[in-house]
Formats: C-alpha cells, sequence, structure tokens
C-alpha cells in the first residue's frame, strides 16, 4: 500500500489522521501556549486560502500543516480545564462536599479485610452544594465506595457526600504510572464515599435521557445471564457481550491472558463485527429491505456503544461499520484505510488523550496489522503448487481448508503487527496466540449467537432458553479447557521487561523494509 | 485535489478550528452556573435524605432518632434508652446486642447506621 505514492494519493485521510495524531504528540513533548497554535493557524489558513486556487504541492503542504497544529490545538484544548471541573474543589484537599452525577463505568466491587467490601466506579459530576445553591460541575473522578453492601449500576444517578483527593501513583510498581493511565481517560480527581449510607440514587432525574432506556436494557441483559447460565459463564458472557469483565475469575483471565486471546473478554471491534452481521442476517432472512436494515444496524451500534461503556475499540469499529454501511447505501466505494482514519480522527477529535491509551493503540495497530499483512501473508504462502493440489479435494473440504488458512493468516498478522506494542505495555508476548485465535474466532462467533438468542428469547419459551444455556455452557467449556491446554504447550507466551521504544521503532522500520524487499522481488 | 475539494478541506479546518477555539474561550471564562431550580430541589432532597440516613449515636440519640433505624420500634427505642441509663451508656455497637429484641439479624441491619460516641 505504502509502496507507491499513488496509493497514499488516493487516502488523504489517512495522512491527515497520522499529522493530527502526531500533532497531538509533538503538543504533549513541546508544550506550546494555545494563543501562538493559534495565529499560526489563522497565518497558515490565510495562507492556503491563496493557493487554493492553483492548489498543487503548495495547498497540500499548508493544509497538512493545519492539520498538524489542529492536531495540537485539540491537545491543549482537551487538557485546559474548565472552571468549573471539579478538580479546582481540590484546593482544599480533605474537604466533604455534596456532589451530584452519574455512574459512568461499570462499578468493581472488591472483598476487603474484615469481610467488608469496596465498591468503585468513574463517576462523571454535574453538581455540587455549596452553601445554599447547587452549582454545575464538570469532569471525571475516579469514586470508591469505602464499606458497601448495595450494589449500584453503570448510569446510576446518585448524589454522594464525598471527600476529595488528587490520584496517587502506586508504589512499589515502578513502570506504570498510575496518575498518567487516570489523566489519559479525563480523570484528575479521586473521591472517598465512607459507605452506603452517602450515597443516594435518584430515581427521578430532571429532564429526559436517551441512555435511561439503553442503561435498562443493559440491565436486563445482565438480570438474563444470571439467571440462566452458572457463574463464571455468566460473568465470561457479560464480557463478551456488555464489556462486563469485573467478575471474570482471576484464574481464567490469566488462561485468556497468556494465550493473547483476551480481547475476546473485551468488547472489540471483532464483537461489534460479528453482531453487526448477525443482525444483517436476521434482517435478511426477514426479507428487510437493505437499506432500512443499514439504517437500524446504525441505530442500534449507536446504542451499543453505549451499552458497552464507550470504550475506544467498540467507538472505532462502529464508526467504521457505519462508514460502510453509508457506503453501501450510497452505493459508494469503501475503502477500509479510509473508515479506520476517519475512525481515529473522530475519536481523538472527541478526546486527543486517548492516543496514548493502550486501548487506542492496539486497537489501531489490530485492524491494521490485519489488513496490511493478511493479503500479503496469503500471497507469500500459497505456492501454485498448492492451488493445483486443492482440484483434487472435495469442495467442502477445499471450503474448510481455505477458511482454516485466512484465519491462520489473519492471526499470524495480528501478531507479527501488535506483539511488540503487547510486550511494551502489559510486558507478555504470546506466539500461542496464533494458534489459540484461530480456535477462539469462529467460536466465538457462535458463542455470540446463542447468547443474543438466549437475551432475547422470551421468559415462556424457557426450555429452549436452558438448551442454549446449556450449549453455551458447553462451548465455554471447551474454549477454557482447549485454552488452558495450549498454555502447556513449550514457549506458549513468555514475560518481557522494559521495552524500549527504540527497539519497537527499530522493528517495524525493520517490518517494513522487508516487505519492500519482497514487493521489489514481484513475491508480493 | 479539485478546487471543490480544497474547499471543502478548508472549511472543515475552520470548523474544527472555530469549534476548538470558542471550547477553549469558554472554558476560560466560563462562571460556575447554578442548577434549574426543578433540579437543585431533587438534590436538596438527596442531600437531606442523606443527612437523615447517618449515623445515631447510641448514647445521645432521643427515642424518635431511635426509631429511625430499621426494625426498631418506640419499644425496643425505650429499651435502648433503659439499658444505656441503667449501664452509664454504651462502649460499643455490640453491646447494643444486650438489649431486649435487638437479635443478630437486626444486629446487621442497623450496625452501619448506628455509632457509639462515648465521651456523652
Amino acid at each position: 500500500m505504502f509502496q507507491n505514492k499513488a496509493s497514499l494519493k488516493k487516502r488523504p485521510l489517512l495522512i491527515a489522521f497520522l499529522l493530527f495524531g502526531l500533532g497531538i504528540i509533538s503538543a504533549q513533548s513541546l508544550n506550546i501556549p494555545f494563543s501562538i497554535i493559534a495565529v499560526l493557524i489563522i497565518i497558515l489558513f490565510l495562507f492556503a486560502c491563496l493557493t487554493i486556487a492553483k492548489g498543487g504541492s503548495i495547498f497540500l503542504f499548508v493544509s497538512g500543516l493545519l492539520i498538524l497544529f489542529l492536531g495540537a490545538a485539540t491537545y491543549i484544548n482537551s487538557n485546559t480545564l474548565p472552571k468549573d471541573h471539579i478538580s479546582y474543589l481540590l484546593k482544599s484537599p480533605g474537604s466533604q462536599y455534596y456532589i451530584r452525577g452519574r455512574i459512568k463505568s461499570e462499578p468493581i466491587y472488591k472483598w476487603q479485610r474484615w469481610s467488608k467490601r469496596r465498591c468503585s466506579f468513574t463517576f462523571q459530576a454535574t453538581a455540587y452544594k455549596q452553601g445554599n445553591a447547587w452549582l454545575r460541575l464538570s469532569g471525571l473522578s475516579k469514586a470508591e465506595i469505602d464499606d458497601n453492601e448495595i450494589d449500584y449500576n453503570y448510569g446510576d444517578d446518585i448524589v454522594v457526600l464525598a471527600t476529595l483527593k488528587g490520584p496517587v501513583n502506586f508504589s512499589g510498581n515502578s513502570s506504570f504510572n498510575y496518575v498518567k493511565y487516570l489523566k489519559a481517560k479525563g480523570i484528575y480527581t479521586c473521591i472517598d464515599i465512607e459507605d452506603d449510607y452517602n450515597v443516594l440514587p435518584l430515581k427521578n432525574s430532571a429532564g429526559f435521557s436517551i441512555r435511561r432506556p439503553i442503561y435498562d436494557i443493559r440491565r436486563v441483559t445482565e438480570k438474563r445471564l444470571k439467571l440462566y447460565l452458572p457463574y463464571p459463564d455468566n460473568a465470561l458472557i457479560s464480557a463478551m457481550l456488555l464489556a462486563s469483565r469485573h467478575s471474570i475469575p482471576k484464574r481464567i483471565r490469566d488462561i485468556f491472558v497468556k494465550t493473547g486471546s483476551v480481547h475476546v473478554l473485551s468488547v472489540s471491534g471483532l464483537h461489534v463485527a460479528i453482531i453487526s452481521a448477525i443482525l444483517f442476517f436476521i434482517f435478511t432472512l426477514c426479507c428487510v429491505p437493505r437499506k432500512i436494515s443499514s439504517i437500524v444496524i446504525i441505530i442500534f451500534l449507536a446504542g451499543y456503544v453505549i451499552v458497552a461503556q464507550e470504550r475506544t475499540p467498540i467507538l472505532r469499529a462502529s464508526i467504521m461499520i457505519t462508514i460502510y454501511l453509508f457506503s453501501y447505501m450510497l452505493d459508494r466505494d469503501f475503502d477500509i484505510y479510509t473508515a479506520l482514519s476517519l475512525a481515529g480522527i473522530i475519536i481523538l477529535i472527541i478526546n486527543p488523550m486517548q492516543i496514548f491509551s493502550a486501548g487506542f493503540i492496539l486497537s489501531f495497530a489490530c485492524v491494521f496489522s490485519l489488513v496490511y499483512f493478511t493479503p500479503k501473508l496469503e500471497i507469500l504462502f500459497t505456492r501454485r503448487s498448492e492451488r493445483n493440489m486443492s482440484v483434487n479435494i472435495n469442495k467442502y473440504l477445499l471450503r474448510v481448508l481455505q477458511y482454516a488458512r485466512r484465519v491462520l493468516f489473519a492471526s499470524l498478522a495480528v501478531f507479527v503487527g501488535v506483539w511488540p506494542i503487547t510486550a511494551a505495555y502489559f510486558g507478555i508476548i504470546s506466539p500461542i496466540s496464533i494458534i489459540a485465535n484461530i480456535f477462539i474466532i469462529p467460536l466465538l462467533g457462535i458463542i455470540l449467537s446463542l447468547s443474543i438468542v438466549l437475551v432475547c428469547v422470551p421468559i415462556f419459551l424457557q426450555p429452549l432458553s436452558l438448551f442454549i444455556a446449556y450449549l453455551l455452557h458447553g462451548l465455554l467449556e471447551v474454549v477454557v479447557t482447549v485454552l488452558t491446554r495450549l498454555l502447556g504447550v513449550p514457549f506458549a507466551y513468555f514475560y518481557v521487561f522494559d521495552v524500549q521504544w527504540y527497539l519497537i521503532v527499530f522493528y517495524y522500520a525493520l517490518v517494513y523494509m522487508v516487505v519492500k524487499l519482497l514487493s521489489d522481488r514481484n513475491m508480493l | 485535489m479539485q478546487k471543490t475539494e480544497r474547499i471543502a478541506v478548508l472549511l472543515l479546518i475552520l470548523t474544527l478550528s472555530i469549534f476548538t477555539a470558542l471550547s477553549f474561550y469558554n472554558k476560560l471564562h466560563q462562571s460556575r452556573a447554578c442548577l434549574t431550580q426543578e433540579e437543585s430541589l431533587i438534590s436538596t432532597r438527596a442531600q437531606q435524605a442523606i443527612i437523615a440516613g447517618k449515623r445515631v449515636d447510641i448514647n445521645s440519640a432521643n427515642r424518635y432518632a431511635l426509631t429511625r433505624l430499621p426494625g426498631i420500634g418506640p419499644k425496643t427505642a425505650e429499651r435502648i434508652i433503659d439499658y444505656r441509663t441503667n449501664n452509664n451508656g454504651f462502649t460499643s455497637k455490640e453491646e447494643i446486642l444486650n438489649v431486649k429484641g435487638i437479635g443478630a439479624k437486626k444486629y446487621k441491619a442497623i450496625k452501619h447506621r448506628v455509632e457509639v460516641d462515648v465521651s456523652k
């Protein structure tokens, strides 16, 4: 793709995405004031207006610079906190405030000593009490209820009596910076809530929120999964369908992490694609016109992003599928690199800090590797002799073999592109992930389909629900057993420490050179 | 790139730039706004409910305050007051289990809502 300039010219959004990202990274490291960036943007804009008639390379260069500075401006803007931001209340740390807001993440419950339970979640502050007035407040906080017995839900509106404090780094672990991690998520403060008696859920919030019915659907889905599936099956399905990972046992989570298949447990682009495909299939069966089914899927995806806690991979996949469906409806060509770039630009405009998060980098690196390397690997490893041999094989067997080969190349492509990132962020390399994903990805489609049927089957068709639950239990048992066996393979995974960034850059440069060399010899 | 495409690119950049600049200006110059009357009322009610639901000091609470605890009626409240009068007050929360009518189940329900202030 990048071997000739013509293909790059066809994808201006890809260049725009790279420049926008570069602008954000530069602004973070150079610490330039917003006013200077604004002046530069005005000058460049005027210059671009002067060259608009001629066009050519000067216009392209100036436009590129404009996008670069726009990225920098977006970063500075996102790091400038509004005057009603909750972090300004930190001027008097340790003070108690009555704060109103919303639970913005799935609450996580952890048992402490003396049979005490602690509940933590991300809290979106909306107002606080000062004197007799309730003043508007904005910003996210990490909230913790120390002595917790009541279960809260994602999306609950609550009023709390809380103590404010700044986030503190963990002692002992030198590589992980908790303050930076929270900052990338837009969290600058922590709030401590003594117990449940200092929390009051609001039943009748003022105004209508489109999110409320969506949160209700999520709650009903979780209840149904708990009703029909035993633990930890319900926890695994909740993670795959609703991105609710907190109740998965550590032992099972470790199996998925070490085999490089943990992406299955957090709703990713793959899940969104599978669910969209299932919906499309159902609509086709029901003879719904394709354009109408496309619109319904787009609306569904918007809701699903909220249900799955607005995580970056889901947002990315939803934007890409929406672009695909729009291009289909408008009879336009779909280019996956352009869609990926547009998704990236949208996500970075919403939150430029995402560029530093592992979720964003992995999500984009995975899709890029998949799209870029898979066809190249297929060409490289598919020999003519194999093509000739395929004539003698049974038609169905041939299809199965072709499918298996495609999944193998896809899995290999993702590993080639992503292993340095997992090594740098999580300190683990899992070569076994190539085999694990060949096995798990086809099964994921079946598991998700059955889960959706289980959730949607009416309550009076209990025998059918029980049958599906039984099937799901069996499939999950198979998945966990096979992954456990794969862990026993020599060199299935290994830990690495302090992976330097220059080594990663060197690796990618090497991969690029190999691809270029093979392309020059007409092998790709 | 055609002229219309170039104009579209510049308009898009202009829109994003204006949006970013306005957002930045707004952040620097906005003042703390009050909630609407309806929202303030809901929030104040919630605040009052938190205050009302806060812990009750069993060494100083009157009969009315004690009856606000879950499962404690006027009779049990009277027994609690009798007990603390006869025993120079409670020294720990668990001591409330000695009061007739309060078993392990009832204690579990109220333990987070009571406190013992020995100084009073």
